[in-house]
């Protein structure tokens, strides 16, 4: 590693994505170098100061300023796309997507895909006093058991339902349970009813389900259907008063809210067409034109770790899992799941400590939502895994 | 040229603001001076909205009305060029942070600040845009300055910003700060 390549990870904004090896590389040249030293001070220091979010008033400022005197067209509207607004962030925080999951009902059809690296190796779980319980030494050159690789569906684009007219005008608030199957692709189909509050709803839940995008499951390194997975749409009307410059805010964010499930759907696109680079710079893209809050980091995060876990590039996939960990922290909002695949990836380097642990902390946070909830049988089931190969939690060491 | 109707106007640039408002805000270091460098930007912009219209690229032709216009320091109001920094204090995101963290944090991002104004407007912008995410072929397009060219520049940029950072810190001004 010399200064060269030190400026061109930074000109590449590949700081945040580096190997462990390319990290411990990087580290050793800075030790002794100290311009590149003081660069990459530079680059945390700045990356480090926070842009507040915009002025909700500045549109309408900059129109005054330029002067055409009329009032901004988007006022008359303002109702309906409040009124749509405030279902979008109801729908991302009351939707919670069951994976009711039942692996004996997976499509029989499945698409190879793993694995995709030539240097990793292939090998059964190993017995436990080969278990390389720390991150001390760099875990690069880990072998894999590619066949443990597992990835559960994690939805991407979430298409918000329209709110029924007849239903806000008699104030009605309520929910719908569906069934759906997850396609290889990970496309929505065969959206049934299984229970709901009232008929009105039904029919606007089950088609924003129809048009919702998955990542497919990926079981044994293949692509898989994932059937019956139930999920909760819930419709509730915001009754409190919206002042004004409120108003504009929840405009602006969702004209973000908006342009960003479209980037999504690109990338997501672009997976369904094998296009994992693609998917990838997709993703750079809209992180760096969108206003993203915790939330939406923490997705856009577990999808790079989907990406590299099926690229094989299993170092990347841990580290945006536990950033994206990291950022639904940081929103407060319960992380979709991302600690399974997390725990899995470790167990499949054979990293059983870490995996036990994983699952450990995880369940230990579960509040109570229903993808969580749904989760802990899985969590269950994989701790039983470990404790059949006498990883429990008696054996872990303690924590540094 | 014909005036457009404001809403036209308002959609071509709406969905832009929030890029451009990061943009103007990593550019200045304050809301006040971001938000008139935006007004600047879209005052031109509607000044040549044919162009506009008919960008490909309209976030990025944007980009560059905003980066010319910073670095030709063509502006309306003729506000102090000294950012005040306030605003980082204020809007500094953290997990309830304890006094001690509130008050390091403002004074290292007042050092990261008083630092940035020692740079010349051409370095910050680089500097600015290159930290918001946006690549070296973004770039190219934004500046019209070559590859090596940009290269170059980021890295004399990073170099003397961290160089600052670094430096000891002897000047009474900043002793008295602390």
């Amino acid at each position: 590693m010399n200064c060269t390549n030190v400026n061109a990870i930074m000109d590449q904004h590949r700081d945040t994505r580096l190997t462990g090896a390319e990290r411990n590389a990087v580290g050793a040249h800075v030790l002794d170098c100290t311009d590149c030293a003081a660069a990459r001070v530079a680059y945390a220091e700045l990356l480090a100061i926070t842009v507040p979010a915009m002025s909700p008033d500045l549109l309408d400022s900059i129109l005054e300023t330029v002067s055409l005197g009329a009032r901004p067209a988007y006022a008359a509207r303002r109702g309906v796309i409040v009124a749509t607004v405030l279902l979008t962030g109801a729908a991302l925080a009351a939707i919670g997507v069951m994976q009711l999951h039942d692996p004996a009902r997976d499509d029989s059809a499945p698409q190879t895909i793993l694995p995709r690296s030539q240097s990793l190796v292939t090998s059964a779980p190993g017995p436990v006093t080969a278990n390389p319980t720390s991150l001390a030494g760099g875990t690069a050159n880990l072998p894999v058991d590619t066949t443990a690789i597992e990835l559960y569906i994690a939805p991407v684009v979430r298409t918000a339902p329209e709110y029924p007219p007849t239903a806000v005008e008699r104030g009605l608030e309520g929910s719908v349970t569906l069934q759906y199957d997850v396609t290889v692709t990970g496309v929505v189909e065969n959206v049934s009813v299984v229970q709901s509050t009232d008929a009105v709803f039904e029919a606007p839940a089950a088609n924003a389900l129809a048009q919702w995008k998955y990542l497919p499951r990926i079981a044994a390194g293949k692509r898989v259907a994932s059937l019956a997975q139930q999920t909760v749409i819930r419709f509730q009307l915001d009754r409190t008063a919206v002042s004004a410059p409120r108003q504009r805010e929840i405009a602006a964010q969702q004209v973000n809210v908006r342009g960003l499930s479209t980037a999504l759907q690109v990338a997501w696109e672009r997976v369904a067409a094998d296009d994992l680079r693609g998917a990838e710079l997709q993703l750079d893209e809209a992180r760096a034109l969108y206003e993203l809050d915790g939330f939406q980091e923490g997705i856009m995060w577990d999808f790079y770790a989907y990406l590299y876990t099926v690229q094989g590039n299993y170092d990347r996939a841990i580290e945006s899992y536990e950033t994206g960990i990291a950022a639904y922290a940081r929103a407060n909002r319960p992380s979709q799941g991302s600690w399974l695949p997390l725990a899995n990836l470790y167990y499949a380097r054979h990293q059983y400590d870490l995996a036990l642990r994983m699952l450990l902390t995880y369940k230990g946070r579960i509040k109570g939502t229903p993808a969580e909830r749904v989760s802990t049988p899985l969590a269950d089931e994989f701790i039983a895994r470990l404790a059949a190969l006498g990883v429990t939690d008696a054996t872990l060491p303690p924590r540094r | 040229m014909k005036q457009l109707p404001h809403n036209e106007f308002a959609a071509l640039i709406a969905p832009h603001l929030p890029v451009l408002f990061r943009a103007a805000y990593r550019l200045t270091g304050n809301r006040p001076d971001a938000e008139d460098l935006l007004q600047d930007v879209c005052v031109r912009a509607h000044a040549h909205i044919t162009s506009l219209k008919s960008a490909t690229q309209p976030k990025a032709w944007l980009l560059k009305v905003q980066y010319r216009t910073f670095v030709d320091g063509i502006r309306r109001h003729r506000r102090s060029p000294l950012a005040t920094g306030e605003d980082f204090d204020a809007t500094r995101m953290s997990d309830t942070p304890t006094p001690e963290d509130a008050a390091e944090g403002s004074l290292a991002e007042q050092r990261v600040l008083d630092a940035w104004r020692q740079l010349d407007k051409e370095q910050r912008a680089l500097l600015a845009l290159h930290v918001e995410g946006y690549s070296l072929a973004e770039l190219e397009a934004i500046t019209e300055l070559s590859t090596d060219a940009l290269k170059a520049r980021l890295y004399r940029a990073r170099l003397r910003l961290g160089k600052l950072l670094t430096a000891p810190r002897t000047s009474p001004a900043l002793a008295l700060e602390e």
